[in-house]
């Protein structure tokens, strides 16, 4: 069999073969040979199962007729072709052969496989695009093409972006503009506008938003325009909140902006001492200038006799070298006074500023300052300059600094307010601590008057007054004046210039409100101690005088009804101070227990009877008992009985009763006092138990030193116990205190628990 | 009989002055609360009111205020009768005839008493 038997198939393309019923291949083309490297020969005939894998074996045996199958082929170096197999029988030469004729699609089959791949890829990438979408930091939203920009779809940043009690669930298909209607017609709306014009995205940096009633928001974004067509079909608005960084950089500002204005005036000062020095008389100068004559790289240097004075050496004793001088200079200043030197062989000009030790070790600081001179070619000669010993402006100007940064220091933790004003009477500094009392940055301030920061004329013009005086008088001056409510009293100081003149001045203000506060209160308890106190005495002293006068013609019970009644204004005047004394004990900590045990019921019982005895005008009703043996201080709580019965008597004047009710729950004692009276109102309700508060109801109208109810409380709460208590304004107050039956006495003191 | 009307929120000087004013040979009425305080001179016509100013109602100072305010009331003298600091001073403000401070001299009592009675 050879290739004459096939001539058109030996030379075609495809890979073409014939098997023989064993499936042995008995005839193969040329292009078959050249691609599988195999080549039958009679002497070991090619089996088709070594070329194709086993399951392409099986299906090609079982053909029996036309058939097309992909299967793949296996070179002899192991190569896998695959091939797109069609097939069929024939008879040739007395036998019946199978003709497979296989087209290699290796090529094709690779592409499609890198398309799936490709595929695979694809959809992986749009996922994370869509994660990306979802997840991303920044606000993502797209937008119909036309206004009012429709929102087609957005991320969830976006959303929480947006996320305020006024925006709707979804966003989708709302309009932008109704959402953010602050942003219609703005310069936001114009981006858009560019955006659509030059069909490329528009960047916008701090964008501030401040439609929020949450307060303002910054934004970074893009809104990009999506062409198709060469038409704008929607508006992509990417949106990232950056006012935390906002807010962080505006403080960084204002800080920079302090600092500025702190080293702006260190420098002025250092100006007018340079200015100062500049002015001072020649003569006194010159004692302090040596010149020098340096030989450009020689040893050669000349000084004079004030040279070598001012490095605090002999007549003659300077040697001349370069390598000398530099010895003579601070270890610490070397380099320095070096590279000036090489400096000034560029530049032509020497000027530094360095540290000299003398030989006694003493430091001095020297200004330098020369020209350097050169040859026709243009080398360098000679250096000649002067030094001048500069020492005593050094220690000034260290001095001044630190002067300078000690004040700083002050002003800047000073609770009170420092601020300077010029003699254009503006301010030129406020402290930190002006910043905060009036929450307004630096810059509110600064540069301005006091018309121009908030301040009413009239104070504004008392102010101004202020400061000419003090720049006339040039002498402190302290004022006091309100402002918003609070009082406050400065203190103006002036600054002076090197003239005396008045350059500006230092107002140290201090917030007095809460001391204003404290001395009305102070004076409010005195008056109405003075009051309280008078008042038990007025009766006492009444009854004294009527006995005095009337006691010969009196019957012994008529002298004992005086005598009994001029015993409760004593007990109740007693009560009084011991309350005073009370309080005083409880601020400094002292306020003392004596434990006993007792029938909390003879107490509720001797309580109510001896307020009743006083007060004829209400029936003190009592229900419930307990059976308890208390363990107390038995007195104290009779305070607190009597202290909350005679509220509930005083402060209802026109009813007639009070209840009193006890009972026990869970080894509890509970007490409840109810009153039919004024009750207590809503913004009273939680001062009550404070020291000296007396509700507005209370005020003006009755007697009292609002200091009961603190005590009562005290007391209760020493015996780890509770009080509170339920009222309505116009019907009346109920007063509920609770105690353990079996619990120790409490013997931390902080009175303001 | 001479009138007088003790107005006054302390239980001890309603009592004392009482006392003191029915042993000179008055007739006496007390008041605990103010607010009711026209009605009631208006009905009893006292010759001459004490009167306290931190008082449940109305003050000692707004109750002297409408008295001297009414034409048919006006003329009955009202003495303020405070423990207060500023007895003085609110009782010249409000248009009261005469002040006394307590703790007081009976005597005084009786003679500022007599002395607006005439």
């Amino acid at each position: 069999m050879s290739s004459l038997d096939f001539p058109l198939a030996y030379r075609s393309r495809d890979l073409i073969c014939i098997l023989n019923t064993e499936n042995e291949i008995i005839f193969t083309n040329r292009a078959f040979t050249s691609k599988l490297k195999y080549s039958p020969s009679s002497a070991t005939p090619l089996l088709l199962s070594k070329i194709v894998l086993p399951q392409s074996l099986v299906t090609i045996s079982q053909k029996k007729k036309l058939a097309s199958l992909e299967a793949k082929y296996i070179s002899q170096a192991k190569d896998e072709i695959w091939v797109d197999i069609n097939m069929f029988s024939m008879p040739w030469k007395g036998q019946n052969v199978k003709v497979l004729i296989a087209r290699d699609i290796t090529a094709k089959k690779k592409y499609t496989q890198e398309i799936e791949t490709h595929k695979q890829y694809l959809k992986l990438a749009n996922q994370q695009l869509q994660d990306m979408f979802d997840h991303a930091p920044a606000g993502i939203a797209l937008l119909d093409s036309q206004r009012p920009y429709k929102i087609l779809s957005h991320n969830r940043v976006y959303q929480k972006m947006l996320d305020h009690p006024h925006t709707p669930l979804s966003l989708i298909d709302k309009n932008l503009f109704d959402i953010l209607p602050d942003l219609a017609n703005s310069r936001f709306e114009n981006y858009f506008t560019k955006a659509a014009t030059i069909r490329r995205g528009v960047t916008f940096y701090n964008f501030a938003f401040t439609g929020f009633d949450t307060g303002p928001v910054w934004w970074n974004g893009e809104i990009s325009p999506i062409v198709i067509n060469k038409k704008v079909i929607a508006f992509a608005l990417m949106l990232i909140d950056v006012s935390e960084e906002v807010l962080a950089q505006k403080r960084l500002r204002q800080e920079l902006i302090q600092r500025r204005h702190s080293e702006a005036r260190l420098s002025r000062k250092n100006r007018q001492l340079l200015d100062q020095k500049i002015k001072l008389n020649l003569t006194e100068q010159a004692s302090r200038v040596g010149v020098f004559d340096w030989t450009v790289g020689s040893a050669q240097t000349k000084w004079t006799r004030q040279l070598e004075k001012i490095y605090g050496l002999a007549p003659g004793q300077f040697k001349g070298t370069y390598e000398y001088w530099i010895s003579l200079i601070h270890p610490e200043d070397r380099a320095k006074a070096e590279n000036a030197i090489s400096h000034a062989l560029i530049t032509g000009l020497f000027e530094t500023e360095f540290r000299i030790i003398w030989p006694d070790g003493s430091i001095h600081w020297l200004y330098g300052r020369g020209k350097v001179f050169y040859n026709a070619t243009k080398q360098p000669t000679s250096l000649i300059g002067i030094n001048m010993d500069i020492t005593n402006r050094k220690v000034t100007e260290s001095r001044l600094a630190e002067s300078e940064q000690r004040f700083r220091l002050i002003a800047e933790t000073m609770v009170d307010l420092v601020t300077i004003h010029n003699p254009q009477k503006q301010y030129v500094y406020v402290s930190p601590s002006v910043v905060n009392h009036f929450h307004q940055p630096p810059q509110f301030f600064l540069s301005k008057t006091f018309y121009q920061v908030g301040f009413s004329v009239r104070l504004a013009t008392r102010l101004n007054q202020a400061l000419d005086r003090v720049f006339q008088t040039k002498k402190p001056l302290t004022i006091d004046f309100s402002y918003d409510n609070r009082y406050y009293q400065s203190i103006l100081a002036p600054e002076f210039g090197t003239r005396r003149q008045v350059n500006s001045i230092i107002m140290v203000t201090r917030d007095i409100s809460n001391l204003r506060e404290l001395e009305k209160r102070k004076d409010e308890f005195l008056s109405i101690a003075s009051h309280e106190l008078k008042t038990p005495l007025a009766s006492i002293k009444a009854y004294s005088q009527i006995l005095k006068q009337s006691y010969s013609t009196f019957s012994s019970d008529q002298i004992n009804s005086i005598l009994v009644k001029q015993n409760i204004h004593i007990d109740r005047l007693n009560r009084l101070i011991s309350d005073l004394l009370d309080l005083s004990r409880i601020q400094s900590g002292r306020f003392q227990f004596t434990e006993s045990v007792f029938d909390f019921d003879d107490l509720v019982k001797e309580s109510i009877e001896s307020i009743q005895s006083f007060s004829s005008s209400h029936a003190i009703i009592l229900s419930g008992t307990t059976g308890i043996k208390m363990k107390g201080d038995r007195h104290r709580l009779e305070q607190v009985f009597v202290n909350l019965l005679t509220n509930a008597v005083k402060y209802s004047p026109q009813a007639a009763r009070v209840l009193v009710n006890v009972s026990v729950t869970n080894s509890q004692v509970n007490v409840s006092i109810k009153d039919f009276g004024i009750g207590i109102g809503a913004s009273d309700k939680q001062h009550v138990f404070e020291r000296f508060y007396r509700t507005s109801q209370v005020e003006k109208q009755y007697s009292g030193l609002g200091i009961g109810l603190f005590i009562s409380r005290q007391i209760i709460l020493r015996h780890r116990g509770k009080i509170s208590f339920t009222s309505t304004l116009g019907k009346g107050s109920t007063f509920t205190f609770s105690l353990p039956v079996n619990s120790s006495l409490q013997h931390d003191k902080n009175p303001y628990l | 009989m001479t009138k007088i009307l003790i107005c006054d929120d302390d239980e001890g000087i309603l009592d004392s002055i009482s006392l003191v004013l029915e042993m000179s040979g008055y007739q006496v009425f007390t008041l605990k609360n103010s607010t009711n305080i026209l009605a009631f001179v208006r009905l009893n016509q006292p010759d001459l009111i004490l009167i306290d100013l931190w008082m449940p109602g109305l003050s000692g100072q707004q109750a002297t205020r409408l008295l001297k305010k009414n034409p048919t009331l006006n003329h009955i003298p009202i003495i303020i009768v405070s423990a207060n600091r500023e007895t003085e001073r609110v009782a010249a403000k409000c248009g009261a005839n005469d002040f006394l401070c307590k703790p007081f001299e009976i005597q005084d009592l009786k003679n500022k008493i007599g002395q607006h009675l005439g």
